[in-house]
């Protein structure tokens, strides 16, 4: 109980960045097949 | 009428007089794929290919013979009209006529369009040399024509493809329906040409009522023996014609003279010479704004305002942004006691997120300053003076206010691109757009430029130096990157297209400027935030033991002394690699580190003392064998880092964002990073072998 009272924010702030870390992974994946600019269909959209 | 529906290939034909830039269109609707045959019976040339629609259907595009009118004089001129009427044996008559015409001269080439018109076909103008008429000072305005003459306009330049993207999407299914022919004579005429056409009709003749003005119009074609038209039929005609006669009517003269009347109503409707009494109050204005020396400077003049007032005036509130920021991070610091947390919110979260929302002022200023551009008509205009000097580097008029606003910050610039009709050029426009000095690269050449030059004014000369060395760079490689990736299709920016001068729209440009200063946040709220959250854990972890400094034991400072031997080449120490290091997640942080790493506390009210002492710590600092640890080649080499590397992982990720791409925005901040280090590489070892 004492190791977490001292340890607490250590904890969440670990927490907080192993949550960023998941979404930025997650994000990585999902989002690769829109295309963009970078992908040019050769059909310039009016 | 035969549509398209019914053929599966349908037919275009391209007709226009002679030297309209027919073959040079047709080489750029085909890409000189060309097939050439002969028609049935005579020694005429056939040129046709096969193209595709934007949306992939296909076509048989035909270069008819050059003809003044569809009068002939030669076999060639005939073969134009025959084909056209559907007379020639084994030739469909085409589905869609695409008429050539000379922008230039209008008066010489439009009778035919009339004609072409007036066979019952669809038709779409093809405005071409455009580029001649500007420069006579002709003003056209393709959509009163279009209306005019009922059939669509496209304007274009074939010698450099300009206008070939509209036309082809011109030509997509469904074909436009046949317009409705432009005049009405008196009831004479109107009697004659609709007995005429009935008659034909019923001797099973196609195209009727095209035939029947034909052969009312030109008497040659109803009295002199035709190859492709029955006998019959010109004996109606001669019938119908005389009777008109009779009556005291010319048919040749008086069709001729209608004709005359549609072009030259079209005409004065849509064109005007600049100068004469229909120049407009926006052609007024324009004498000036487009003037070759008048234009440039009043070009050179609205932009350094702009410039200007983005850092005039942004003052103010970034004042406003910063002491909120610190407020918040007191209030916050406060509630909890010192720990992780404490320190992730307020040095991770706050400042970090506060780093990048401290441009929200000069993003907000910028994009209502470009609205206000827009909603005036002047952007249009600047867009069409930038166009022919940034065309040499391969961007487009358009790239020129993105890369303004990188002056700024390079994330509105980013965002900016947005309004780049060609993908290729505003990648292209992205990928050097981080090459403009960017005000967070300020802070650190405020500490360097003193420790290189000491008067004020050689300060000045080498910042306006450093400015020219970043955009000449981005100007440069846009120049060889476009030669690798193409520029694809070139937009067109015709004087004619210019929208006329209007007061602007205020109530569209707050909207404009709060969706564009949300999208700001939005990014800053979520992409941002991740980066500062992953990056102050590099910083704090894992943990120094009491005593030590923590940025040595952490992830960040162990990537640093990874890379001293990486940096070393360039004449750095680990310090400066950390600092460097440290300072990608954005370009400011380089002062707090180096500050850091020596020891001396921020003074929050006295900037310049703050910069004074770590300018004397750099210059004081030595290396073990007492030789200074970072003379002014090191200075100089660091600098010249920071001119070029993208330092700036928001900027990555609205890249990111922006291109849809992981690809281009890694290989940006990769190719950016690296050369960044060989130039401060060649600078470096270059002094040191000179002797510096
Ligand atoms: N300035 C200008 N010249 C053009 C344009 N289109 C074609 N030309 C030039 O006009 C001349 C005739 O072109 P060409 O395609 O051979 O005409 P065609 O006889 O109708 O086939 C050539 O010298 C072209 O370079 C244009 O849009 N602008």
């Amino acid at each position: 109980m004492t190791w977490i009272s001292q340890h607490w924010q250590t904890l969440t702030a670990l927490t907080i960045v192993t949550a960023t870390l998941v979404v930025f992974l997650i994000r990585a994946i999902r989002h690769r097949k829109t295309p963009g600019c970078g992908h040019n269909c050769g059909c310039a959209k009016k | 009428m035969s549509t398209g529906d019914e053929h599966p290939i349908p037919k275009v034909a391209l007709v226009g007089h002679p030297n309209v830039g027919k073959t040079t269109l047709f080489n750029q609707l085909t890409g000189e794929r060309r097939k050439v045959g002969n028609y049935a019976g005579v020694t005429v040339e056939k040129i046709s290919a096969t193209i595709y629609t934007p949306h992939g259907h296909q076509m048989e595009l035909v270069d008819l013979p050059g003809t003044y009118s569809l009068t002939p004089s030669s076999p060639d001129e005939r073969v134009t009209r025959d084909v056209l009427l559907g007379d020639l044996d084994g030739e469909e008559s085409p589905q869609l006529v695409i008429s050539v015409v000379d922008a230039s001269s209008l008066e010489r080439h439009l009778p035919l369009t009339l004609q072409l018109i007036e066979l019952g076909l669809p038709v779409i103008v093809a405005l071409n040399q455009v580029d001649r008429a500007e420069a006579k000072g002709l003003r056209l305005n393709p959509q009163v024509l279009t209306d005019e003459l009922g059939v669509p306009v496209v304007a274009c330049q074939a010698t450099s493809g300009k206008g070939i993207v509209q036309l082809k999407q011109a030509l997509r299914f469904p074909l436009p329906p046949a317009s409705e022919r432009r005049w009405k004579g008196n009831a004479a005429v109107e009697h004659a040409i609709a007995d005429l056409t009935k008659q034909l009709e019923s001797q099973g003749l196609e195209r009727p009522e095209a035939h029947a003005l034909q052969l009312l119009g030109e008497s040659d074609y109803r009295t002199q023996a035709q190859p492709h038209l029955s006998r019959v039929a010109q004996a109606a005609a001669l019938d119908v014609a005389a009777d008109l006669i009779k009556q005291n009517h010319n048919p040749e003269e008086e069709i001729s003279a209608l004709r005359s009347q549609t072009i030259r109503r079209a005409i004065s409707a849509a064109a005007h010479e600049m100068g004469d009494e229909g120049e407009t109050f926006s052609d007024k204005i324009d004498r000036v704004a487009l003037h070759p020396i008048g234009g440039w400077t009043l070009f050179a003049a609205i932009m350094f305002a702009i410039f200007w007032s983005i850092f005039r005036f942004a003052e103010v509130p970034m004042g406003w942004v910063e002491a909120g920021v610190g407020f918040i991070k007191d209030k916050v610091g406060g509630m909890l006691p010192e720990g992780d947390l404490n320190s992730l919110l307020t040095d991770g979260i706050i400042e970090g997120v506060g780093a990048v929302v401290i441009f929200l002022p000069q993003i907000l200023l910028l994009f209502f300053l470009i609205g206000l551009l827009e909603g005036s008509g002047y952007m249009a205009r600047a867009t069409f003076l930038m166009d022919r000097v940034m065309a040499r580097v391969g961007l487009s008029g358009k790239s020129f206010l993105p890369l303004l606003s990188g002056y700024a910050c390079a994330i509105p610039g980013v965002m900016a691109t947005r309004s780049i009709s060609s993908n290729k050029q505003r990648l292209l426009t992205i990928l050097v757009l981080p090459w403009q000095s960017c005000t967070a690269r300020l802070p650190v050449y405020a500490i360097l430029i003193p420790l290189l030059i000491p008067s004020i004014l050689g300060q000045t000369t080498m910042m306006f130096f450093i400015y020219f060395l970043g955009t000449g760079t981005a100007l440069l490689v846009a120049w060889l990157l476009s030669k690798r990736i193409g520029i694809g299709e070139a937009a067109p920016h015709f004087l004619l297209e210019l929208p006329p001068y209007r007061l602007p729209d205020f109530g569209y440009v707050f909207r404009h400027v709060i969706d564009r200063g949300l999208a700001f946040l939005k990014k800053a709220g979520s992409l941002i935030l991740g980066i500062v959250i992953i990056l102050w854990a590099l910083g704090t972890y894992p943990k120094a033991p009491e005593g030590e400094s923590q940025f040595d034991h952490s992830a960040m400072g162990c990537i640093g002394n990874f890379l001293e031997p990486v940096v070393k080449p360039l004449g750095w120490d680990a310090r400066l690699g950390t600092a460097t290091l440290a300072s990608f997640a954005a370009r400011e942080v380089f002062v707090s580190q180096v500050a850091v790493s020596f020891a001396i506390e921020e003074d929050e009210d006295d900037e310049e003392a703050f910069r004074d002492q770590i300018r004397s710590a750099i210059k004081t600092s030595e290396k073990p064998d007492g030789s200074p640890a970072y003379p002014p080649l090191v200075v100089l080499s660091v600098l010249i880092f920071y001119i070029y590397a993208l330092q700036c992982l928001p900027t990555t990720a609205v890249v990111q964002r922006e291109t849809k791409s992981w690809k281009w925005a890694l290989a940006q901040l990769a190719g950016m990073s690296i050369f960044a280090y060989l130039a401060a590489f060649i600078v470096y070892q270059g002094g040191t072998f000179l002797g510096f």
